[in-house]
């Protein structure tokens, strides 16, 4: 899992709107959330460092 | 208008990533994996605010932005949860009372009411509208260009090319 790879995602897509290049970035924005999502579940389901 | 505001609402995103980044290199708070996220979440939802300024408004960007929001909200809330039971402590420190999960967990909120109100003001006429142009708007893009690619650059110090320690200590790089 690389934490940085959501992040250079959406630099790519936020690059891509700058240049007006509508359809590319707003593909590549969905799957940076998707993989925001993905890594997301990784962390939510580490165990919990809590004793109840 | 729908420049103007959404010219300030990606100012605010800024803000929010700069306010972040003063507290990462001048207050020495590494983020943690979930904070990292809950940023991955702004940066996707600006990328719509972008495409708004610089392509010509759609639905479509209103809803890049929309998705960024729910699911940074997702992070801010899973880490508001693993703190929410007394005594089981915090991450990093706090701003007027909350900390900054909570704060994010409040700026997604408030972007959801935001592109709830600006696609019930501007309902959409059409497919995509000519691009707008403008100096702040696009010092506003710039700004979220530069700080985008400055998270990136970050993370990539700290965690390399793998995952980000729970409680990171340092940059690996």
């Amino acid at each position: 899992m690389v934490m940085a790879l959501p992040f250079v995602m959406a630099l790519a897509a936020a690059l891509l709107a700058y240049a007006g290049r509508r359809m590319p970035a707003l593909v590549l924005a969905a799957l940076t959330a998707v993989v925001q999502v993905w890594w997301l579940l990784y962390h939510a389901t580490s165990d919990l460092s809590i004793v109840l | 208008m729908q420049r103007v505001l959404d010219t300030l609402a990606l100012l605010g995103l800024s803000g929010v990533l700069l306010v972040a980044f003063w507290y990462q290199f001048v207050e020495g708070e590494l983020p943690c994996p979930l904070c990292a996220l809950q940023r991955v979440g702004f940066i996707v939802a600006g990328v719509g605010l972008v495409l708004n300024l610089r392509a010509g408004y759609a639905p479509s960007h209103y809803g890049i932005a929309l998705l960024g929001a729910v699911a940074g909200g997702s992070a801010s809330l899973r880490q508001i949860a693993l703190h929410v039971v007394p005594d089981t402590g915090t991450y990093g420190s706090a701003l007027l009372g909350f900390h900054f999960y909570t704060w994010a967990f409040v700026g997604f909120g408030a972007l959801v009411a935001y592109v709830g109100a600006m696609l019930l003001l501007f309902p959409a006429r059409g497919d995509v509208r000519a691009p707008p142009s403008g100096a702040i708007a696009r010092f506003a893009c710039l700004l979220f260009l530069v700080l985008t690619a400055a998270n990136a650059v970050a993370f990539l110090l700290q965690c390399g090319f793998g995952p980000c320690p729970d409680d990171p200590t340092g940059y690996i790089w």
